[in-house]
């Protein structure tokens, strides 16, 4: 008796704990990550994740990646397909007539592949699509319009690219990106695991694939993920895979 | 019907409103090479100051005056404010400087056709000015003018010193016992020509109406300008953000009533002895919100240091333009815009520099670094017609070593059209110099050609190559993950 009221008192502490999305269970990792969001968590709607493209990769992140969050991407080496696991949430602000921010791109973003891209996915609302760059001077103005951005509430997908940010930038990132509906991606180099309070910290490595080389010097192009924090999950080294690509129009 | 304007103590009157502070003490506006009060407040009036009093009596009778310097410039621009601001309601309008202004209430009969309608629109309009005003009514505009400056009620009543002509001819009419215009006008129009001269029967007649008035009308001015002199010299931007916070507002207050905005402000810090400082907004969208515009200035002040004590500040605000229209969603995702676009590309802008904040635009050119374009933040990126372009565009093509890359495929030439080759556009063709020192076969007949291909490097990342015959060597320009 006494156990089975100690349950009960359980079961709705235990409710209110999921319902806030602060337990991990065993069982939605089996669904896969897409089903999260119907039972115990059910404020989350699956509109709030943006897939990566990568079946695998979504189903470590249950579900692709939460907006109203910060997400860390670190690339042993700039161009490494990390903007490609990006694209179905740039689609995602298009659809919505949001604009997108560059902050500090390594390079120009280019223009026809954008748009070739929104073609391609047949976007619905692609000729709202806004792409805004920003070149700083200075980290200091690069997080000073990081915040800007996402406190005016005016954006849909925020790409910040940075060496290092200290503890406190990412603290204050966090919590103008709860404020808001938008996707936010840090893209940085290897950092060391200090903590950060990003929601997913994901590193990108790049493992030339020697064994299927055309030729031994010039090897295909292979990812690693490695997962060092993720909402609801330990951390993970997930299988190497080819080097995805910014989806758009193929001759 | 005609309406006169009376504002004796206008210039004075708008810096006591801009500056409540000073309301307490008995202000003057003083000429300064007659050292004479031209316009003075309530308290100095109790004291027994006039305008045209001698500024050393005015110092015997108040003992804590707060002397300021009177601007002829600055009163004229006021007036005109206060026209453009008269101009919504009245649609003819004549200045007449320093003190005055006429309207004419014939051209708004059909939407006052009672007069009392009219002069409630003026009370309304000058009421947020806060200036003191008496206003006269008549047939033409100079027996509006005599009214508004005797005060008296009726034209026959007018006393004879207001008509305007010589002190010589005024003092012939005192001579000959006439005392007021009623007095005047009893007399036959030709004996008093006969006696007095001409130039009283041309008086007359315009006071009668018989002969036109020739006035120069009012158009409303292009721009927005105000100088506000501040209490105390000021030196931070701290103490300078209340002044300009009234300024602003009243910007506001001026754009509001056209539905207006404005895509350039001009701040002026006069100081001392040195040339103003002279600070610059410009903005790509318009704004017209006090709130917003401070934020504004606000964000540049903060870079600009000042060299001295400011005394003075002036605001000018041009390109004005009709307010665009802002698309609201009513039914999604209103509630967490806390900013509108442009407001938030506006602040980016100024902080950062206008040549950082762009947006990208397709362009129809198959030369790549010209196949895209900047375009104005916040503009929609269109539909492009070049498949197979890798996302990242180097900002200028890099040299490589085409041993570390594989190529993929390709290869997709480029040539340039021989009208641009002759039309001097060579240089945007022409990649920069590859090896310097060694002189690479200079073949003008090869000048642009390139074949793109993709490749892939070392690491396995693809790249996009051309290969330049000019230079007869491989570039890199892009990246296609």
């Amino acid at each position: 008796m006494y156990s089975i009221l100690w349950g009960v008192f359980m079961q709705a502490n235990l409710q209110q704990l999921m319902d806030k999305g602060a337990v991990w269970r065993g069982g939605e990792w089996k669904n896969g990550g897409q089903n999260s969001g119907q039972h115990g968590a059910s404020q989350f709607s699956a509109a709030e994740y943006a897939s990566t493209g990568q079946p695998l990769l979504d189903q470590a992140l249950g579900g692709g990646w939460r907006c109203q969050r910060v997400h860390e991407l670190q690339c042993e080496y700039a161009f490494s397909g990390e903007l490609s696991l990006l694209a179905p949430a740039i689609m995602a602000a298009a659809s919505a007539a949001r604009p997108v921010f560059w902050l500090a791109p390594p390079a120009l973003p280019y223009a026809p592949a954008i748009s070739g891209m929104l073609q391609q996915a047949d976007v619905t609302n692609a000729e709202n699509a806004q792409h805004i760059v920003l070149t700083p001077a200075s980290e200091a103005d690069t997080l000073w319009a990081a915040e800007t951005i996402l406190h005016s509430g005016q954006v849909g997908v925020l790409l910040l690219w940075a060496d290092s940010l200290s503890t406190t930038a990412v603290r204050r990132l966090h919590l103008a990106a709860a404020e808001t509906d938008a996707w936010v991606f840090v893209l940085t180099g290897i950092q060391n695991e200090e903590a950060r309070s990003y929601a997913t910290r994901l590193r990108i490595l790049l493992t030339p694939d020697k064994t299927h080389a055309m030729a031994a010097s010039v090897p295909r192009g292979q990812v690693q993920w490695q997962i060092l924090k993720r909402h609801g999950g330990w951390p993970i080294r997930l299988p190497r895979q080819p080097l995805p690509r910014w989806p758009s129009l193929i001759i | 019907m005609w309406v006169y304007v009376q504002l004796p103590s206008l210039q004075l009157d708008r810096m006591l409103a801009l500056q409540p502070e000073l309301a307490k003490r008995a202000l003057v506006l003083y000429c300064e090479q007659q050292q004479q009060v031209i316009q003075c407040n309530g308290i100095a009036a109790n004291m027994g100051i006039h305008p045209n009093s001698s500024l050393s009596d005015a110092w015997l009778l108040a003992e804590d005056l707060a002397p300021y310097r009177y601007r002829e410039a600055q009163q004229r621009h006021l007036l005109q404010h206060l026209a453009a601001d008269l101009y919504q309601v009245f649609a003819v309008i004549s200045l007449d400087p320093p003190n005055g202004l006429w309207l004419d209430l014939k051209p708004m009969q059909k939407l006052y056709p009672d007069i009392r309608q009219s002069q409630e629109q003026l009370q309304l309009q000058l009421a947020p000015w806060q200036v003191r005003y008496h206003y006269g009514l008549g047939n033409t505009p100079l027996v509006a003018k005599m009214l508004a400056q005797s005060g008296v009620a009726a034209v026959g009543d007018i006393p004879i010193q207001y008509l305007p002509c010589d002190a010589k001819l005024q003092g012939q009419l005192v001579r000959m016992g006439l005392n007021t215009l009623g007095a005047l006008q009893a007399i036959p129009r030709a004996l008093a020509g006969q006696r007095l001269g001409k130039e009283l029967v041309n008086l007359l007649a315009r006071i009668q109406g018989e002969q036109h008035e020739s006035l120069h009308y009012f158009q409303p001015p292009l721009w927005f300008y105000q100088r506000l002199t501040l209490l105390a010299e000021t030196s931070g931007w701290q103490a300078l953000r209340f002044p300009l916070k009234r300024l602003l507002q009243e910007l506001e207050h001026y754009l509001e009533g056209r539905q207006q905005e404005t895509r350039y402000l001009l701040l002026t810090f006069y100081h001392r002895d040195i040339e103003p400082t002279k600070l610059e907004i410009g903005l790509a969208h318009g704004g017209y919100l006090a709130s917003e515009l401070a934020a504004f200035c606000q964000l540049k002040m903060e870079s600009l240091k000042l060299p001295a004590a400011v005394l003075e500040m002036s605001i000018q605000a041009k390109r004005l333009q009709p307010r665009s229209k802002e698309h609201g969603d009513l039914l999604h995702g209103g509630q967490k815009q806390r900013k509108s676009l442009p407001r938030l590309l506006n602040e980016l802008q100024l902080r950062l520099g206008y040549s950082r904040v762009f947006g990208v635009q397709n362009r129809h050119d198959w030369l790549p670094e010209r196949a895209w374009q900047r375009s104005a933040a916040g503009s929609a990126i269109q539909a492009t017609h070049i498949p197979g372009r890798p996302l990242w565009l180097l900002p200028a093509p890099k040299p490589v070593q085409i041993q570390q890359w594989c190529l993929l495929r390709g290869p997709e030439r480029y040539q340039p059209p021989w009208w641009q080759l002759t039309a001097g556009e060579a240089p945007y063709f022409a990649v920069p110099n590859a090896m310097e020192g060694s002189v690479a076969s200079q073949n003008l007949q090869c000048v642009g050609h390139r074949d793109y291909w993709v490749a892939r490097n070392q690491r396995g990342q693809p790249g996009w190559l051309f290969y330049d015959y000019q230079q007869e060597c491989w570039w890199l320009q892009g990246w296609f993950s």
